[in-house]
């Protein structure tokens, strides 16, 4: 096993196509680090330019104590598995896993006990005659993952390995993927543009857009400290809502006004939205994740005195909305809102409400903002988060559970 | 109902159209048309001048009367289209064929005999000279009439005798000087001939005749060949004395640079062969192409001193092909045709001499040809020899061309060769001969049509079981039949009209040939004659027939070697393309071009590829081998004539390469980067990842390879009519002339229905091979 350091990689197609920029990352000794992002977005190519497979335009790549920029993919120590598994269709199960290590020179007795071994960890004895065309998906997945393991790499690599799979197997697979990474303790890098995946599977997560590392942390730390809007918007499903409005001060306390209403900013989020431009007046966005949206006021701001009456007006933490959409999703429900100023609002709410509490499409409600799970991120895309309750994130870690 | 009108209106229509065809193409087939003149149909080989020359003279007799219209058509293949019109029933009324084909065409009752019509006329005997005259006679019938005769006679190049120190205007007379001459007219430079004094083997047209200067003779006269005949050897080994003296190679490497006759590049126009036995049209030529060449002629040498001149002759000769639609009008133009002036305006459009006793001082004072009096009384001297009249003649010709190859490039001696072409043709002379005494079965002839018909009842009767065992399962099943059985009666109507069109073609150019040739594979069979049976003999006489083997071998030689090389290459060609380098569009195009260029054209371009003074291939080997390897003969040696083939089978490849390719495109690149983690290098990619994956391809092109290879014919039959000495001989070119040349269809058939079951098992065995080695994914 070994560590794989990118210093400064950068890749240009074409002499001006950037799709690799300035990335850095250290990647430790058994770490099982994901990189996510949407199509385009260069994970592929980064993955590709540390197994070999492209050249490097400009930085280092490190596997181990060796700089291995200019080192063919064979001398790399590593092992990929590719998301169109690359099996090779006129050989057997046992000829694809042990393709490698004939060609190096392996003794054929080392070979078998290395196929042998791979093919148990992963519950492939029996396939082993059979050509790739004679298997299901999930076989053959695992198949190209016997063929990385019998290499025993320093490193592995896997791109986007689990796409060609239906949704149940998908799940399967990840599974075992964990496992056996927790087994063989193995280096890995894994690329993916599917965020459960992401969150499930790695140690650390790096979350890309245009080439550029947007964020590297842990998958709960990037779900609840996203650095800005896109990676906000990118983990997590739903995604989080995204709300546009100005920061508006009353009698000394600061509101966030969306147009049809106004929610009061915590006291948490006062202090980092000072700088915003004067503060009052200054356009912000607002993150909401759905699950942070309810029915009930859980900031004990005061809430309206009648939640499901015609006349009720919000209290301090919500903003009336319309319900434009339910779809049940068996102890949940998603529900699609909107303002006069935003739509697709979505709010992720008990499906167990009482019966005077149930939701109807066309009605109207007072939506709840848990104000201690908002963001706040400055106006665009990529808007940067301007406030980020770490102190909620700290204290959890502590207890080792975020609500 | 209305579906019934439609097919109704569908068949009228079809009927109309061809009732209207009919009409439309009945004057043209039947020719006449109340009131107007009757129209004559004469077709013959020339094209350019000599065409020109008697298109005057049909002109002049169009214009001569009102009655007769002769319309003159130029046709290429003559023989073989004059042979098959006749077997079909539709023959000109007029043909114009080669004193050589006269005996087999009258043999084989394709000719109208003209005696009856010529009696009284200016056509006879006493008008014209006698050895022309005799070429239409045979078995004491008159076949056809002469039109433009020929004389040969040795050509020299005075300038060359001038520059040898010899005479230029004393030419040798007797075969021995001619060789001395020939010595001192010889130049060598810088190792290699660069002007030859004399050569048997230019031109190769009559090597048959070389015997007539030594007293030899190719046949008794009535049952037995002498091709081994004293005066036959004699002959053959003064041929032999000019390899032994110059050397094979140097010969070759000499010939292989000369041009086609009537061409600049011709050895003689061009100054690189000082004497030619050539005919009396040659002066014409060099008229034409070489104005400024300063030549003599003269009665070609005798053996002996003194001896009586020898001279090849022959004719063209106009006959009236059985089943004529205008006989007597069709020999009305032949009176005019024979008249002193029609016959003199027409040799002298073709620069040749006339063929009668009587010639007036106006065609010899308007004749080009400054010999014209030589050769006027060649003609009428008895020295005149022409072509054997034997109905074998063709195959014997052939025959002689092999021993005379043979010969030349001193494989065999003379007496050997002889021997064994005698033995060969006297056996072919005894099975031909015994087989004309077979019955004459009449109805064979329809035999393929009763396996036709056998064949459409199984089918019909196959159809009508299936549907009566359907309706059955219908009835069975409670539903209502007559509904379905109207619509079903009515939707097998509509298919068989929409099929009609390509069925008819089917049974026409397909299913009837192939059942015709089964049948007559058993038969003997020469399209003009009906069939006789022979039952296996033509199998039995296949497998004894030595050509046969010779042209099985050729042709699986070149399957073996082509195919491979041919594939490896292709392949290899594929995968640098699939390299995918920026121009790799123009270099697909460059590769795939070659194999848009039409088969022939191909063929005369590699002929001068090949060509060993001129070509391009010995230049460039010459350059990169800085002189070491001299020039190779490629297509004039028997042992470098078929791998030339095979080298320009190369040639052709571009679609074989772009199936590759594209089987190579589709080859995921996933797999290669699999391959490269690995640690596969190029090789192993290629071998373990490229090759496996476009099996299917490679296996494709394998099977369609084999079934080409095995039906090669174009490539040796243009650029080396199966020589040199059979070595590219090829099957399908043994075919075709056991077909058309020695009209032999039985014999031809059988070999098709080999050469079928050669390709059946063939692929079979490719199939089978391929089993374990061809990855379908």
């Amino acid at each position: 096993m070994a560590q794989v350091i990118l210093t400064d990689v950068d890749k240009v197609y074409d002499g001006n196509v950037k799709v690799v920029d300035r990335f850095n990352l250290d990647i430790r000794d058994g770490e099982f680090i994901v990189l996510v992002g949407p199509s385009g977005c260069g994970k592929s190519t980064t993955l590709r330019m540390i197994a070999g497979l492209e050249d490097i335009t400009g930085g280092t790549i490190r596997i181990g104590d060796r700089v291995v920029n200019n080192v063919p993919p064979k001398d790399r120590d590593i092992a990929m598995v590719f998301q169109s598994y690359a099996l090779y269709p006129h050989m057997t199960v046992l000829e694809n896993m042990s393709f490698g290590l004939k060609l190096r020179k392996v003794p054929r007795k080392e070979i078998d006990e290395r196929v042998s071994r791979a093919a148990g960890i992963l519950g492939i004895q029996s396939l082993l005659d059979r050509k790739p065309k004679a298997l299901s998906g999930g076989q053959r997945q695992r198949v190209a993952l016997g063929r990385a393991i019998v290499r025993d790499p320093a490193c592995f690599l896997f791109d986007e390995p689990l796409s060609n799979l239906d949704a149940k197997l998908r799940v399967d697979m990840r599974a075992e993927i964990k496992r056996l990474h927790v087994r063989l303790g193995s280096t890995t890098v894994y690329v993916t543009h599917d965020q459960e995946e992401a969150m499930t599977l790695g140690d650390r997560v790096v979350v890309m857009k245009d080439g550029v590392i947007q964020q590297t942390a842990t998958a709960l730390e990037i779900y609840h400290l996203p650095i800005n809007r896109f990676v906000a918007g990118f983990l997590g499903s739903p995604q989080m809502n995204f709300l546009h409005g100005r920061l508006v001060g009353e009698e000394g306390e600061l509101f966030f006004d969306e147009g049809s209403g106004r929610l009061p900013v915590p006291a948490w989020a006062r202090a980092q939205l000072a700088g915003v431009a004067g503060v009052a007046g200054g356009e912000v966005v607002l993150g909401i994740r759905p699950e942070a949206l309810g029915q009930r006021d859980v900031n004990g701001t005061g809430g309206p005195r009648d939640t499901g009456g015609a006349g009720a007006r919000p209290g301090p933490s919500a903003l009336t909305m319309q319900v434009s959409l339910i779809q049940p999703l068996g102890d949940r429900l998603n529900v699609y809102l909107s303002t006069p100023n935003h739509d697709s609002i979505i709010a992720q709410v008990p499906a167990d409400a009482p019966a005077g509490a149930r939701l109807r499409t066309g009605a109207s409600v007072p939506v709840y903002f848990d104000m201690t799970r908002a963001h706040f991120f400055a106006p665009g895309e990529a808007g940067a988060a301007l406030a980020l309750n770490r102190e909620r994130w700290v204290a959890s870690q502590d207890v080792g559970v975020v609500a | 109902m209305s579906t019934r009108r439609t097919c109704l209106i569908i068949c009228a229509a079809t009927l109309l159209g061809m009732g209207v065809l009919a009409i439309k193409a009945a004057p043209v087939l039947a020719g006449d048309e109340p009131g107007r003149p009757v129209r004559v149909t004469y077709w013959d080989k020339w094209g350019g001048a000599e065409k020109n020359a008697m298109q005057a003279v049909v002109d002049d007799f169009n214009s001569s009367q009102g009655r007769i219209f002769v319309e003159f058509m130029s046709i290429s293949d003559i023989v073989q289209k004059t042979l098959l019109a006749t077997a079909g029933g539709i023959p000109p009324d007029l043909a114009g064929i080669w004193a050589a084909n006269l005996v087999e065409f009258a043999d084989k009752g394709a000719l109208q005999p003209l005696d009856e019509l010529a009696r009284g006329t200016i056509v006879n005997r006493d008008r014209y000279l006698p050895v022309y005259w005799n070429m239409g006679v045979y078995k004491d019938r008159l076949w056809g009439v002469p039109s433009t005769p020929a004389t040969t006679g040795l050509y020299w190049n005075k300038s060359l005798f001038r520059a040898a120190g010899l005479d230029p205007e004393r030419p040798p007379r007797t075969i021995a000087e001619l060789d001395e001459y020939a010595q001192k007219l010889t130049k060598v430079e810088n190792g290699h001939i660069a002007q030859i004094g004399f050569m048997p083997a230019e031109p190769r047209w009559w090597p048959f005749f070389w015997v007539n200067f030594f007293g030899g003779r190719l046949w008794d006269g009535e049952g037995r060949i002498t091709l081994d005949d004293p005066g036959n050897v004699r002959a053959f080994e003064w041929i032999q004395s000019y390899p032994k003296r110059y050397g094979v190679a140097a010969l070759q490497d000499l010939s292989s640079g000369f041009g086609d006759f009537a061409s600049p590049q011709d050895p003689f126009l061009s100054g690189k062969l000082a004497m030619i036995f050539q005919g009396v049209w040659l002066a014409n030529y060099i008229h034409q192409l070489a104005p400024g060449l300063d030549f003599g002629a003269a009665p070609f040498p005798a053996l002996h001193a003194g001896g009586p001149p020898v001279t090849y002759v022959d004719s063209d000769m106009v006959v009236i092909p059985r089943g004529a639609k205008h006989v007597a009008e069709a020999f009305e133009f032949l009176t005019f045709l024979s008249r002193q002036s029609s016959l003199e305006k027409l040799n002298l459009g073709q620069q040749k001499n006339s063929p009668l006793r009587e010639v007036s001082d106006a065609f010899f004072a308007n004749h080009k040809h400054p010999y014209i009096h030589l050769f006027q009384d060649l003609a009428s001297s008895p020295g005149g020899v022409g072509q054997p009249k034997m109905s074998l003649w063709w195959e014997y010709r052939r025959e002689i061309e092999t021993v005379f190859q043979r010969v030349w490039l001193m494989q065999a001696t003379p007496q050997e060769a002889l021997a064994h072409g005698n033995a060969r043709m006297q056996k072919a002379w005894d099975q031909a001969r015994a087989r004309q005494g077979l019955p004459v079965w009449r109805w064979l002839s329809v035999v393929p049509f009763l396996l036709m018909g056998l064949t459409v009842v199984g089918l019909v009767a196959l159809v009508a079981v299936r549907r009566v065992r359907a309706r059955r399962r219908i009835a069975a099943a409670g539903a209502g039949g007559g509904a379905t059985s109207v619509r079903s009666n009515l939707s097998v109507l509509r298919g068989l009209l929409f099929f009609s069109p390509w069925g008819i073609g089917l049974a026409a150019f397909l299913a009837y040939p192939v059942m015709a040739s089964l049948v007559y594979s058993f038969c003997d069979y020469s399209v003009l004659t009906p069939p006789r049976w022979v039952g296996l003999a033509n199998f039995v006489d296949l497998f004894t027939d030595e050509v046969f083997w010779i042209a099985l071998k050729n042709t699986l030689l070149y399957v073996v070697l082509a195919l491979p090389l041919g594939l490896v290459f292709s392949f290899f060609a594929a995968l640098m393309l699939d390299a995918g380098t920026r121009a790799s569009g123009i270099y697909r195009t460059l590769v795939f071009l070659p194999s848009l260029t039409p088969i022939v054209a191909s063929a005369i371009t590699w002929m001068w590829i090949f060509n060993s003074q001129a070509g391009v291939l010995n230049h460039m080997l010459g350059k990169l081998t800085f002189g070491l390897l001299g020039p190779v003969p490629w297509l004039a040696d028997p042992h470098t004539a078929l791998p030339s083939l095979v080298l320009m089978s190369f040639w052709s490849v571009g679609q074989v390469v772009i199936i590759l390719l594209a089987a190579m495109q589709d080859v995921p690149t996933a797999l290669y980067e699999a391959a490269d983690l690995d640690g596969a290098g190029w090789w192993r990619k290629v071998w373990h990842i490229t090759v496996p994956l476009t099996s299917p391809v490679i296996f494709f092109n394998t099977i369609i390879g084999i079934i080409g290879g095995l039906q090669l014919f174009i490539q040796p039959y243009m650029m080396t009519e199966g020589g040199p000495a059979r070595a590219t001989l090829t099957y399908t070119m043994r075919l075709y002339q056991n077909a058309f040349t020695f009209l032999r269809m039985g014999y031809a058939s059988a070999m098709a229905w080999i050469l079928f079951l050669v390709i059946l098992g063939l692929t079979a065995a490719a199939i089978r091979v391929s089993r374990s080695r061809v990855h379908y994914t």
